[in-house]
């Protein structure tokens, strides 16, 4: 009880400290701004946010529950960290961290609205909205869910402005304010029974139509707008429901509406997701040894490929042997062909156009092979080097080096082979 | 029936057909002392005499308080008789308003111990136990 007291002086003595960088909003109920703290000696802590709330009807206690559930260590994902929260005077000063990022509505209106968007973002909206229903004993009904009051951000999603939260209290008939955005709010809140966690239920709702729509459900029921343009049915039906006008038709919870989301999208739903669990031990190892064969495959690809580049981009003996190579290959064609002479040439163009094979042995048949068939290409790919077959077939940039190398081999290859046959046969 | 607030009075009047059917429709609070003080015991249903004896009130001096007769009560009078009938915050800085007095400013230290009391409902003698401690001015000054 004594720290208390000197806490609460100290947070006082504080409040004179902060320099208001820029106001975000200004209404009759509450002022935000963007603060710095600023020490005796200049230097600055910051940005913050300070929000100066009017006490009245509980407006802002929502903060209070969530400042000393952060006070006794508890971590909220989807809210912003609470530095300060006192009363002074007449008002309640929370001050929290700046959430760097655009709103929801911001995003969306600049991406457009999708399912994907909705893909993206409605299951953490719902996620954020459950952990203030379900962290806090009696819930923390936000009442205020809308596009603009969702930050987004790289690590996630966070809940702003819990400025019309309140606590749902048990056996009472109705709010004793009616706050809240028109389009946004069901219609409890404007007076006609307690909100509770159905009233969040039908803000997602609408928050989901904007999503998907671009315009909150309740826009375009005032507009008298027929069913969404790129809207699943099944989504539609989920929005439907959702933002049905009586809470007993709504989903009842904030999960309840997240699964029926989920499945509506096609994520697998809880049923799915066990039948994969109980295969697990034959798929999991299938699995691996796939991903597995295709690393070691592209692993293979790339070495061959390194190893291929490495050969041709060296220049030197390398390639100066592979020209030699090319040169002597060159050089036995030539002569054999001078020394079989004139009757198998003779011979050659006579059989060029029918294939008769029955004349000729087996050693003609491989020296006819290959000096018609394939005594250009090796005539023209010894010769040259390597490099420059590639570039004559003229592949595109990326592929050259893969050319290079494709090439490469089918030419060396095909000398290898012809050069062994004729070998083999003549021995 | 409950005071409506300043705010809700002034939409009212702003977004009234005329002046004349704002001022017949909505009863003002009554802007003296004792008027007020009295509507208060009717509101919350306290007795007089209870309220002066927990406020460590003189009996006499308390009752020409309520009646009237006493006009300029000192401040920390009107915050004995606000911790004794528990008012809130809205409520104290009203009955100090009224009473011609400056009203609870945070700033000030000793104001600031004492909205710290009103707000966590503590009683007379723990808010003059806190300011003590706290090496302020007791509301409850011995004669």
């Amino acid at each position: 009880m004594a720290d208390k007291l000197q806490e609460h002086l100290n947070s006082l003595a504080r409040d004179a400290c902060y320099r208001v960088c820029s106001t975000l909003k200004e209404s009759e109920f509450e002022t935000t701004d963007v603060v710095c703290f600023s020490a005796g000696n200049g230097a600055e802590l910051g940005p913050f946010v300070r929000k100066r709330i009017k006490r009245f009807a509980g407006l802002g206690n929502a903060y209070g529950r969530v400042f000393e559930a952060q006070a006794r260590g508890r971590r909220f994902l989807y809210l912003p960290r609470i530095i300060d929260c006192y009363n002074a005077g007449e008002c309640l000063v929370v001050i929290m961290e700046y959430v760097e990022g655009a709103t929801l509505e911001e995003t969306v209106r600049l991406q457009g609205p999708s399912v994907a968007a909705a893909r993206k973002w409605f299951a953490p909206a719902c996620d954020a909205v459950t952990s203030l229903h379900e962290t806090f004993d009696p819930p923390i009904i936000h009442r205020d869910l809308k596009p603009s009051n969702i930050i987004v951000s790289p690590e996630g999603l966070t809940l702003i402005d819990l400025g019309i939260a309140r606590s749902y209290n048990e056996g009472v008939d109705a709010d004793t304010r009616h706050f809240g955005t028109r389009s946004y709010a069901p219609p409890e809140q404007f007076g006609f029974a307690q909100t509770d966690e159905r009233s969040d239920v039908y803000a997602l709702g609408n928050v989901l139509a904007f999503l998907l729509t671009g315009r909150s459900a309740g826009e375009r029921r005032d507009e008298r707008e027929s069913g969404g343009q790129d809207v699943p049915p099944s989504l539609s039906r989920v929005v439907s429901r959702a933002t049905s006008l009586d809470p007993d038709q709504r989903f009842q919870s904030v999960q309840d509406l997240k699964a029926a989301f989920l499945e509506a999208v096609g994520v697998p739903g809880a049923l799915e997701q066990a039948t994969l669990r109980a295969f697990a031990p034959v798929i999991e190892p299938l699995e691996r040894w796939a991903s597995a064969a295709e690393d070691d495959l592209w692993q293979g690809g790339v070495e061959l490929h390194q190893l291929a580049r490495r050969a041709l981009d060296t220049p030197g003996r390398v390639r100066t042997a592979s020209l030699v190579a090319g040169a002597v290959w060159d050089v036995v064609l030539a002569a054999s062909t001078l020394i079989w002479g004139k009757a198998l040439a003779l011979r050659c163009f006579d059989a060029a156009g029918k294939f008769v094979l029955e004349g000729f042995d087996f050693s003609s048949r491989c020296a006819l092979f290959g000096m018609c068939a394939l005594m250009p290409v090796a005539l023209f790919a010894g010769t040259a080097d390597v490099r420059l077959v590639a570039e004559r077939l003229r592949p595109p940039r990326r592929y050259r080096l893969k050319w290079r190398l494709v090439c490469a081999l089918a030419v060396v290859a095909i000398q290898a082979v012809c050069f062994a046959a004729l070998l083999w046969f003549r021995l | 029936m409950k005071e409506p607030l300043t705010e809700e009075l002034l939409d009212a009047l702003l977004s009234g057909p005329s002046v004349e059917s704002y001022l017949d429709s909505t009863p003002l609070p009554r802007c003296e002392l004792s008027y007020y003080l009295q509507d208060l015991l009717a509101e919350k249903n306290l007795e007089q005499a209870a309220v002066v004896r927990e406020a460590g009130l003189n009996a006499t001096y308390g009752y020409e308080i309520f009646t009237g007769a006493k006009k300029r009560p000192s401040r920390d009078k009107i915050l004995q008789l606000a911790f004794a009938m528990k008012l809130d915050l809205r409520e104290t800085n009203r009955l100090l308003k009224t009473g011609q007095v400056s009203e609870l400013y945070c700033k000030v230290r000793r104001d600031a111990i004492i909205l710290y009391c009103i707000d966590n409902g503590y009683s007379l003698q723990a808010a003059d136990e806190e300011l003590y401690r706290m090496g302020e001015k007791t509301i409850c000054q011995p004669r």
